[in-house]
């Protein structure tokens, strides 16, 4: 009995530990290493030449515009993310299959295309061109454009995040409160959010990675003039293209960073959320 | 204060969850809705709290129009089917919800708030119990937990969504007394909700019978168990077995040795008994019709007859009711 289990089990096992060692393979090659070439080649000048690297002019303004850029389209995809999840999670209404789709559009839709539409619409040649040239109102090739675009490809991360949290909670404690007499308010500050806390917080902070890292979109947009339209993603292309390789990739440590942060910051939450959400 | 629902209608979609409900509530009393499940008991008990609106008809409360004000202006205290407590504060923090959120000329000190859920905490018998999250509460200690954050605010009315209906068959019995018990104490309208024809038989004042959307019957339990309007309530409020087209009770089966001389009697075969209970519980089948038919007789009666499955027996029901189709 003990010898034949043995036997049952010896093939799995081999097979397990391929697989694994696979997977393990691969995510060096594909994660590790890069991620570790990332930081040798920023510092192969020394921290001296890193530090100069960051600090210059244009690299300060690009990192300057993806923090105004980022400090826009987070705080307002919360708003926008609570606002479709709580219209989702908690009412039934036609088009809201449609509109849950819609959210999705974000993450189906090529940056690049997202870039475009924005040029499409507000672009000289665009639909609504002529009406704000006439305005002097310029959002292709400038700033306002570069947030459009990160808020729209950033959309779905918070409502996403909180649609199927929110259903899963359901109302019904929401009711008590309101029967205890709280006031809309008072029910939102003191029952939903902290219930949906831990998973409002994984959305910001995925999507404030994408909004930082974003490149697709905003490259279309930002018409990369150096030292007022160029985000981190574009100033580490600009320095690379021109050969310049230790700085572009100091630049982009400073991504890599955030991402590493990121990644900490989601296993916290994952792991809160779900000692939650239960 | 009383309740009075006139009229009421609801309907999702082509479904109508509510077709014309009219009832009354005194001050005082304990009512409950019974029906089976979709029968737009729970659906009346929210439209009653504010939590839904009708399609029409009014919600007058302390005879007063409250059809359209909101459910944080009615003073209705309302016990949740699962609950539904904060799961991030605790029981105390729980209980206290209501006067927190007070309007400030309104909101009681914060030593009154404490006195007052700390009276509330020894009152459901949970007061060592404060600091805890609804997480670490047995079933029944959550639902004594959801009783008393909806009395914190002290309301006028008590609405209670299937209270017992997540707990084991011990906790039910126990929990349901002391709520008869609070109930006396506090001198409000209490409706609560069940699909369970002896809890609101034991516990009401009186009892709605709910089917379809629909009272069917209303009065004290003693009314509806003995004169039942129609077939449904008469079938819903016990079990019955179908004799020659008319209702009857199975311990109104009488049951006899083969050539008894009662005149209504029937030739049945014994075909299963059930002898665990107070009462002994007997499956027949007409020999004539080929029916299936329930009866249950006292254990005395049992032991004289010594009934044995296959046994060849007379039947005949004592009270037979004929219900107009």
């Amino acid at each position: 009995m003990n010898a034949r289990r043995r036997i049952a089990d010896s093939e799995p096992r081999l097979l397990r530990w391929s697989i694994i060692s696979l997977a393990i393979a691969l995510t060096i090659l594909f994660i590790v290493l890069p991620l570790a070439a990332v930081f040798i080649q920023a510092f192969n000048k020394g921290w001296s030449f890193w530090l100069a690297a960051i600090s210059e002019t244009n690299a300060r303004s690009a990192i300057e515009l993806s923090l105004l850029v980022t400090a826009i389209a987070v705080p307002l995809n919360v708003v926008f993310g609570l606002a479709a999840a709580w219209t989702i999670a908690r009412f039934r209404f036609k088009g809201r299959d449609i509109l849950l789709t819609l959210i999705d559009i974000p993450f189906g839709v090529s940056p690049v295309v997202s870039g475009l539409i924005f040029v499409l619409v507000f672009g000289a040649q665009g639909w609504l061109g002529p009406w704000l040239a006439d305005r002097d109102i310029q959002i292709v090739f400038a700033v306002p454009g570069i947030v459009l675009a990160t808020v729209f490809v950033t959309f779905p991360f918070v409502a996403r995040e909180l649609i199927p949290l929110m259903q899963a909670q359901g109302s019904s404690e929401e009711e008590a409160a309101i029967a205890l007499g709280a006031t809309g308010w008072q029910m939102f500050r003191r029952v939903t959010l902290p219930n949906i806390k831990w998973g409002l917080l994984y959305g910001v902070v995925l999507c404030t990675a994408r909004a930082l890292g974003e490149f697709g979109a905003v490259s279309v947009v930002s018409g990369h003039i150096r030292g007022l339209t160029n985000t981190i993603p574009l100033h580490v292309e600009i320095l690379y293209n021109e050969y310049n390789y230790t700085a572009a990739f100091a630049v982009a440590s400073l991504l890599s960073v955030v991402a590493v942060i990121t990644l900490g910051l989601k296993k916290l939450l994952e792991w809160k959320t779900r000692e939650v959400g239960s | 204060m009383s309740i009075e629902v006139r009229n009421i209608r609801r309907n999702f979609g082509a479904f109508e969850a509510l077709r014309d409900v009219s009832l009354r509530v005194e001050d005082g009393e304990l009512f409950a809705l019974l029906g089976p499940s979709g029968s737009g008991k729970t659906s009346l008990l929210r439209i009653i709290a504010g939590l839904e609106l009708p399609d029409g008809g009014t919600i007058r409360l302390n005879d007063e129009d409250a059809t359209g004000s909101p459910a944080r202006d009615r003073q209705v205290g309302f016990v949740f089917q699962h609950y539904a407590l904060f799961r991030h504060m605790t029981v105390f923090e729980n209980i206290a919800f209501g006067l927190r959120v007070k309007r400030s000329r309104d909101r009681p000190a914060d030593s009154v708030i404490r006195r007052k859920v700390g009276d509330l905490l020894d009152l459901i018998q949970l007061t060592q119990l404060g600091d805890r999250y609804p997480a670490q509460l047995s079933g029944g200690q959550r639902q004594r937990v959801a009783l008393a954050r909806a009395l914190a605010v002290e309301p006028k009315v008590l609405l209670l969504d299937e209270p017992f209906g997540a707990l084991d068959a011990r906790v039910r019995k126990e929990l349901r007394r002391w709520l008869r018990r609070l109930h006396d104490e506090l001198h409000v309208a209490s409706v609560f909700v069940t699909h369970d024809r002896e809890e609101a038989l034991e516990v009401a004042d009186r009892v709605a019978i709910m089917n379809h959307g629909r009272i069917e019957q209303t009065g004290t339990p003693a009314e509806v168990y003995d004169n039942p309007a129609n077939a449904f309530v008469y079938e819903f409020l016990g079990d019955v077995t179908i004799f020659d087209g008319g209702y009857v009770r199975p311990h109104d089966v009488e049951i006899s040795r083969r050539g008894s001389p009662t005149p209504a009697a029937v030739p049945a075969t014994v075909r299963f008994i059930v002898a665990a209970g107070a009462v002994v519980r007997v499956e027949l089948l007409r020999e004539d019709t080929e029916a299936a038919v329930e009866a249950e007789i006292s254990r005395e009666h049992y032991r004289a007859l010594a009934l044995r499955i296959g046994d060849r027996v007379d039947i005949a029901p004592r009270h037979a009711r004929i219900f107009p189709a």
